[in-house]
């Protein structure tokens, strides 16, 4: 394997030891500056295919590291000043985290998705602590205790693939599974890691910790969790799955698909009620996560899933990031999470209004708007797949999405103000706020720019 | 295929039947007179489980002890990482030590950060 396999995360990590050393505002360019760099470096390699042993780099780990990087520097451009000047190793926890996504994209072997996927958390469990105040801490524990055994459920069917098998490599994997008979080891080890996987992406019967951290931990790495960490698990699973996708016998299509219907139809019907914006976009994560997982269990049947996936993947990001990045600019101003308070935000601040109303409607997808094209996508593609009872649910559940969505934009646009303080941006919030609705935009009206890249994407096996 | 597994179902299933009837044989057994129950102080005891404690044992204690504790256990487990390299460092030979200072260089970044961070401070 040559060194330039893993030169982005070199330079990420040279970038984010450096930055312990360094003062605060210091620490913040340097980890933009890393990141930035490595974005680029990651944009050169497109197209280009390195595997070796642990790490396999190819147009899928390249694409979902362009995700990983992008929303870990809009978070950080975003993050608000007191508590960069607070946390001087924010930035650092920051780029350690990114690094484990990165690698957990393009690890080919259950060692190392393990190990990357412990990089990405462990600094996540630090994060989600960083707001120093009760919930928070509740927060950082909830999500460290729970992750953990996460982890030990994930290690346990690990062990059982291992056993079958007896290959740790995904390859080998691969081949072992597609010649294997009936076998319960198999199911129940393949079963566990998708419950090991279902706690990082928040899918339904694993999703209990995420209202609480997304409430607790301070919204700039709320925002890191509910983009950049839910990518990475849905990529690591997606490469996984690829592996189990020649049996009969191992149905897991139909498993996801249950767990997707009920988890659209729970997160939407439990987001309703919340009355905290962030537990509301949480429920309406966990949503979402039951519509990705449309894409992931019709993976076997279409060719075009995993382009739908990714591209429903990107949307969602983008639109969740608009969300929660508004959701800084606001309650930071106003010092309140509740919808209530939102009272007539558009009277006196309308750009940021309007920046959460399009990041809200592309969520509930309404045309124009990349969440749009990202739900019809993978409506289409379940539909040519044969899980139409599915689409059915996803449409009902679309719908009453749109009502808690449309709720907030009411809240905000009609309703009397409460408090007439005005919105103040700083610049660079203002700067990511930008690039985050444009790419909504964009991604709604041109898609093919996305999708040009996306019909790139393939997985090796 | 599944038959095999049958039996290995079975067995658990005899093996935590067991594990529970032999827990639970003093108290079905009390009333035959088998097994009384007689409690002294010297069965209360936690048997050959160390030095019996003088004073409350909910003491308070200076935080900064894991802060040593940590780092003590992240610099004694490399030293068991770097024993294995030092026995055979001449084979390894060039390679050897390239491998073993990308194994050590966090490390001792990570010491050096809490050393710059006072965690090495008795305060």
């Amino acid at each position: 394997m040559e060194i330039e396999t893993i030169l982005p995360e070199l330079v990420l990590a040279a970038a984010a030891t450096v930055s312990l050393f360094l003062s605060s505002r210091k620490a913040l360019w340097l980890g933009v500056g890393g990141l930035t760099a490595a974005i680029v470096l990651v944009t050169l390699s497109w197209g280009e295919e390195i595997s070796g042993g642990f790490l396999i780099r190819d147009n899928f780990s390249w694409f979902f590291n362009l995700i990983f990087l992008g929303s870990a520097l809009l978070v950080l451009l975003a993050s608000r000043l007191d508590l960069i000047l607070r946390e001087r190793e924010y930035p650092a926890l920051i780029i350690f985290s990114t690094i484990g996504m990165t690698l957990l994209s393009s690890s080919n072997d259950l060692v190392s998705i393990m190990l990357s996927l412990e990089l990405t958390s462990i600094p996540l469990y630090v994060m989600a602590g960083l707001g120093r105040d009760k919930k928070s801490a509740e927060a950082s524990l909830k999500y460290a205790l729970l992750g953990i055994l996460a982890s030990a459920v994930l290690i346990f069917g690990m062990v059982f693939v291992f056993g079958f098998t007896g290959e740790t490599a995904l390859p080998k994997i691969a081949q072992a599974v597609s010649k294997a008979e009936v076998n319960p080891g198999l199911i129940a080890g393949l079963f566990l890691m998708i419950g090991g996987f279902g706690f990082k992406i928040a899918a339904l019967p694993f999703h209990m910790w995420a209202p609480d951290v997304y409430e607790g931990a301070p919204t700039e790495v709320t925002t890191f969790l509910s983009t950049a960490s839910k990518a990475a698990g849905l990529a690591v699973l997606v490469r996984i799955l690829s592996a189990f996708e020649a049996p009969v016998w191992l149905d897991w299509g139909m498993v996801l698909a249950i767990l997707s219907a009920l988890g659209m139809t729970i997160g939407n019907l439990v987001a309703i009620h919340q009355t905290n914006i962030k537990r509301m976009l949480a429920y309406s994560g966990i949503a979402h996560t039951g519509y990705i997982l449309i894409g992931v269990a019709s993976l076997g049947m279409d060719g075009a899933a995993l382009s739908n996936t990714i591209f429903y993947i990107v949307a969602f990001a983008l639109s969740d990031m608009a969300s929660f990045l508004s959701v800084i600019a606001i309650s930071s101003n106003i010092g309140s999470d509740d919808i209530a308070d939102y009272a007539g935000i558009a009277r006196h601040s309308p750009l940021v209004a309007l920046v959460i109303s399009l990041g809200l409607i592309s969520l509930a997808g309404i045309p124009l708007t990349a969440g749009f094209l990202a739900k019809l996508y993978i409506f289409t593609g379940a539909l040519d797949s044969g899980l139409s009872w599915l689409v059915i649910v996803a449409i009902i559940n679309t719908v009453i999405s749109a009502y808690y969505y449309f709720k907030v934009i009411k809240v905000m646009w009609f309703d009397e103000p409460l408090k007439v303080n005005r919105v103040t941006v700083s610049f660079l919030l203002g700067l990511a706020l930008l690039v985050s609705s444009a790419g909504i935009l964009v991604m709604g009206i041109a898609p093919s720019l996305i999708m040009n890249a996306l019909g790139q994407i393939s997985l090796p096996f | 295929m599944l038959s095999t597994y049958t039996q290995l179902g079975l067995f658990l299933l005899v093996v935590l039947l067991l594990a529970g009837l032999v827990l639970a044989l003093p108290v079905i057994l009390r009333p035959t007179g088998i097994s009384p129950k007689k409690p002294n102080p010297l069965k209360g005891e936690p048997f050959e489980c160390g030095m019996e404690t003088i004073g409350p044992t909910w003491i308070r204690f200076n935080f900064h002890y894991y802060f040593f504790a940590l780092i003590f256990l992240a610099i004694d487990v490399s030293t068991i990482f770097l024993y294995l390299w030092a026995i055979q460092a001449e084979e390894f030979g060039k390679n050897g030590i390239l491998a073993i200072s990308i194994f050590f260089i966090p490390i001792v970044i990570g010491y050096a950060y809490a050393w710059y961070k006072g965690a090495l401070q008795w305060k």
